[in-house]
C-alpha cells in the first residue's frame, strides 16, 4: 500500500506539467515501457526520479530504480503493477 | 498567434509543457529548438528574414561562458575574457531582439554543482555567486534601453532551487532544474504576457472619505480625518497615496469623484499638512452629491480616454457596482474595507505600464491635460473652428530625430494606435538602425500654443525608392488631433519630394481595431489609388494650415 501511495504521489506531480493527452494513469496495467507504451522516455526518467524522491521524503530510504541497465530494458513490456514489485523487492534489500 | 521559441542549451520540455499550460493556446504557439545548440539556433534566427512574436533566452552559465567553466573548476582563467564572453553573448541577445517583439532572457543562475567559496563566495574575487551576480548586472546595464527585452533575474522565479535539484534528472534527461522553477517561471512569462496585452491605465479616479483618508470630512472636519499621525490606518493612508503619487509622476493621470460638499473636501486636500496628494496633483474633480456613474461619464469625456484605460477606487461596495454596471469597460476593482491592505492592493492590479521608461512628456502630462481643459473651454466662445484655431496661436516645430526626443518618439511609436498608418511597433535600436539608413527620411512634431506646450506629438519615416518615396510610419497622438498637425506632417513630406525631384509618395494603409481615425485622414486628403493605398495627388499643393505657423529645426 505503501508503494502503491508513493507511485501515486509521484504521477500526480509529474502530471501537474504534462498535457491531458500525455498524462500518466495511475492503474496496475497501465504499461510503462514496451509496444503498448505511449510515454515518451522523458516522461519515463522524470516518473522514476520523481518515485525515487518521494521515497527518500516519505520513507528515508534511498533507492535506485533508474540507472543505465534500466534503459537497456525499455522494450520489455513493464507495466504500474511491475513496477510495484520492483521497488517492493528493492525496499525489502 | 504569438509565435514563442524557446532557445536554450538544456531540455526544455518540462518547461515548454508548463508554458502551454499556463498560456492561452489559441494565443501562443510554442515551439523549441534543440538543446545544446544556442548559438547555432541564435545565429540561425537572427539571419533568417522570420519575425517571431517572442523569442525566450534561457541558458546554465557554464555552458556558455568557457570562462565560467573554468571558474568553478578552479582553473586557470582569464577575468576580462569572461567579460568579453558576456559582453558577446549580450550582442546576441541585442541582436535576437530585433528578431521578435518580445525578447525575455533569464539571467545567470548559480550552477547547481557548485558552491562556491562557501561562507567567503559573495567577498571572494571568484566567488561563484558574486560572479554570476556580477555577470547578470553586466547585462541588465547593457540592455536597459532596448524595450522589448525583458530579463528575468533568478530571484523572480527560483523556489529552492538547490534543495530541489536532481542530478539524475540532470544527467538522464539534461534537465537542470526542479518542475517547481519551470512552473513558477512560466507563471511569471503569462503574468507578462498579460500585463502587455491589457489595457493599460491612463486615468485614476478616487474617491476622498475612507478611500484617501480615514473618517467623513463633511462629519468630522478637515482636522480630524485620518492620514498620518501615530495611527496604524493613518500610516496606511499616507502609504497608499505615495503610491499613488508615484503613479501621477510617471504620467498617469487623477481625478476625482466624491460624494460631499467640495468646499470642505477641498479644505481637507488644501490644509491638512499630511496630505500627500495636493490639489495640483489632480486635474481635475466632481466633488458634489451627484450619481457617481453620472460625473465619472462626464469626467472620461472631457478628457478625452477610454472607459478601458479608467481606474475608479472607492471602499464603499455599492458605489462600485453602480459605476461597474453603468460605465462599460471601465476598472472598478473590489476593495479591501481595511485601510492597512490599500498599499498593497493598488501595487497587485498589475494594471500601471511601470515598467516602461518615463519620458519628460510623461512628467509634463499633467499640465499638457490642465491645458488642454482650458483650451476647450474657449472653444465655446469662437463663432467657428476655425477661428477658435486661429486664436490658439500654434506653432508647430518640425525637428529631427535626436538623443533628446529618441525616448519619446519610441514610445509615439510603441502607444499610439488611432493615428497609426501601419501600427509598426519597434524599439530604439531599430529607431537607430533606420536613422542610419540613408534612405530614411525621419521627422517628429513639437506642438505650442499660447496655453502651454504640449510637447512631441507626430512622427513619420519615410524611405526614399527610386522613383518614390514610401511612408512607412505616419504617427500622432490622439491629443494633437485635429491642430493641423497631421496636414504640416503632410507639407514636409510633399516638400520634400519636390526637393529630391520624386513625384510618388505613397501611404499604404494597415488596417487594426484602432486606426480608423487615420484612415478617414487618408481618404480625406489623399487620392485613393486602390483599397488602402494612398497617394499625394498635387506635390505642389500645400497642406499646411494658414493658422498655424510652422518653424522647421
Amino acid at each position: 500500500m505503501i508503494t502503491e501511495n508513493i507511485i501515486k504521489k509521484a504521477i500526480v506531480k509529474i502530471n501537474d506539467q504534462l498535457p491531458k493527452s500525455k498524462k500518466v494513469i495511475y492503474k496496475s496495467s497501465f504499461p510503462i515501457f514496451g509496444k503498448k507504451s505511449k510515454l515518451d522516455s522523458l516522461t519515463i526518467v522524470n516518473l522514476f526520479v520523481e518515485i525515487e524522491n518521494q521515497i527518500k521524503i516519505n520513507l528515508k530510504k534511498k533507492i535506485t530504480i533508474l540507472n543505465d541497465d534500466f534503459f537497456n530494458k525499455m522494450n520489455d513490456n513493464f507495466t504500474i503493477l511491475d513496477l510495484i514489485k520492483k521497488i517492493n523487492t528493492k525496499l525489502k534489500k | 498567434m504569438n509565435k514563442i521559441k524557446i532557445l536554450s542549451n538544456f531540455n526544455s520540455e518540462i518547461f515548454s509543457n508548463y508554458l502551454n499550460q499556463k498560456l492561452n493556446n489559441r494565443e501562443h504557439k510554442i515551439t523549441k529548438t534543440v538543446f545544446g545548440s544556442f548559438y547555432q539556433q541564435s545565429f540561425k534566427l537572427i539571419r533568417s528574414k522570420e519575425k517571431i512574436g517572442t523569442i525566450i533566452v534561457w541558458n546554465q552559465i557554464e555552458k556558455i561562458l568557457v570562462n565560467f567553466d573554468k571558474l568553478i573548476y578552479n582553473k586557470k582563467f582569464n577575468y576580462n575574457e569572461l567579460l568579453k564572453e558576456n559582453n558577446d553573448y549580450i550582442k546576441i541577445l541585442k541582436q535576437l531582439s530585433k528578431k521578435c517583439n518580445q525578447l525575455i532572457v533569464f539571467g545567470w543562475q548559480k550552477p547547481n554543482l557548485y558552491q562556491g567559496k562557501s561562507i567567503k563566495d559573495f567577498t571572494d574575487k571568484l566567488g561563484v555567486l558574486k560572479n554570476v551576480t556580477k555577470l547578470n548586472l553586466q547585462i541588465s546595464d547593457s540592455i536597459q534601453d532596448i524595450e522589448n527585452i525583458y530579463f528575468f533575474p533568478p530571484e523572480l522565479y527560483f523556489n529552492n532551487a538547490t534543495e530541489e535539484y536532481s542530478p539524475k534528472l540532470w544527467y538522464a534527461a539534461k534537465i537542470p532544474y526542479s518542475q517547481n522553477t519551470f512552473k513558477s517561471a512560466s507563471e511569471k512569462i503569462n503574468e507578462l504576457f498579460n500585463n502587455l496585452k491589457s489595457k493599460k491605465v491612463k486615468l485614476i479616479i478616487l474617491d476622498l472619505d475612507n478611500t484617501l483618508w480615514g473618517g467623513e470630512v463633511g462629519d468630522i472636519g478637515w482636522q480630524k480625518v485620518k492620514i498620518g499621525g501615530h495611527s496604524i490606518e493613518g500610516e496606511a493612508y499616507v502609504d497608499f497615496q505615495r503610491i499613488i503619487k508615484g503613479l501621477k509622476d510617471t504620467g498617469i493621470q487623477l481625478a476625482i469623484c466624491s460624494k460631499n460638499d467640495e468646499k470642505i473636501a477641498l479644505d481637507a486636500i488644501t490644509k491638512n499638512k499630511n496630505m500627500v496628494l495636493k490639489k495640483s496633483d489632480f486635474v481635475l474633480w466632481k466633488i458634489n452629491w451627484e450619481d457617481k456613474a453620472k460625473n465619472i461619464r462626464e469626467i472620461i469625456k472631457k478628457l478625452n480616454f477610454t472607459n478601458e484605460s479608467v481606474l475608479f477606487i472607492d471602499d464603499n461596495v455599492n458605489e462600485r457596482d453602480r459605476v461597474k454596471t453603468a460605465i462599460s469597460g471601465i476598472k472598478v476593482p473590489d476593495w479591501p474595507s481595511d485601510p492597512t491592505e490599500y498599499p498593497s492592493e493598488i501595487l497587485k492590479l498589475n494594471c500601471f505600464e511601470t515598467y516602461k521608461k518615463i519620458t519628460k512628456e510623461d512628467k509634463k502630462r499633467l499640465g499638457y491635460y490642465k491645458d488642454d481643459l482650458k483650451r476647450k473651454k474657449t472653444k465655446s466662445d469662437f463663432v467657428s473652428e476655425l477661428n477658435w484655431l486661429k486664436n490658439l496661436k500654434t506653432n508647430i516645430l518640425c525637428k529631427k530625430i535626436t538623443k533628446e526626443n529618441e525616448d519619446r518618439i519610441v514610445q509615439l511609436i510603441n502607444r499610439t494606435n488611432q493615428m497609426n498608418l501601419r501600427t509598426r511597433r519597434y524599439n530604439q535600436e531599430k529607431l537607430q538602425d533606420i536613422q542610419k539608413d540613408k534612405k530614411s527620411f525621419l521627422r517628429c512634431f513639437h506642438l505650442k500654443d499660447k496655453f502651454g506646450d504640449m510637447g512631441i506629438v507626430g512622427f513619420f519615416n519615410l524611405t526614399k525608392h527610386k522613383n518614390k518615396l514610401i511612408i512607412d510610419d505616419f504617427i500622432l497622438s490622439c491629443r494633437a488631433f485635429g491642430r493641423g498637425v497631421e496636414k504640416t506632417m503632410l507639407h514636409i513630406i510633399s516638400n520634400y519630394a519636390v526637393q529630391k525631384k520624386i513625384k510618388l509618395a505613397e501611404f499604404n494603409f494597415k488596417k487594426t481595431d484602432k486606426n480608423k481615425p487615420c484612415l478617414t485622414f487618408l481618404k480625406e486628403n489623399l487620392k485613393e489609388l486602390k483599397k488602402n493605398r494612398f497617394i499625394i495627388k498635387d506635390m505642389k499643393k500645400s497642406f499646411k494650415p494658414n493658422y498655424l505657423k510652422l518653424i522647421k529645426e
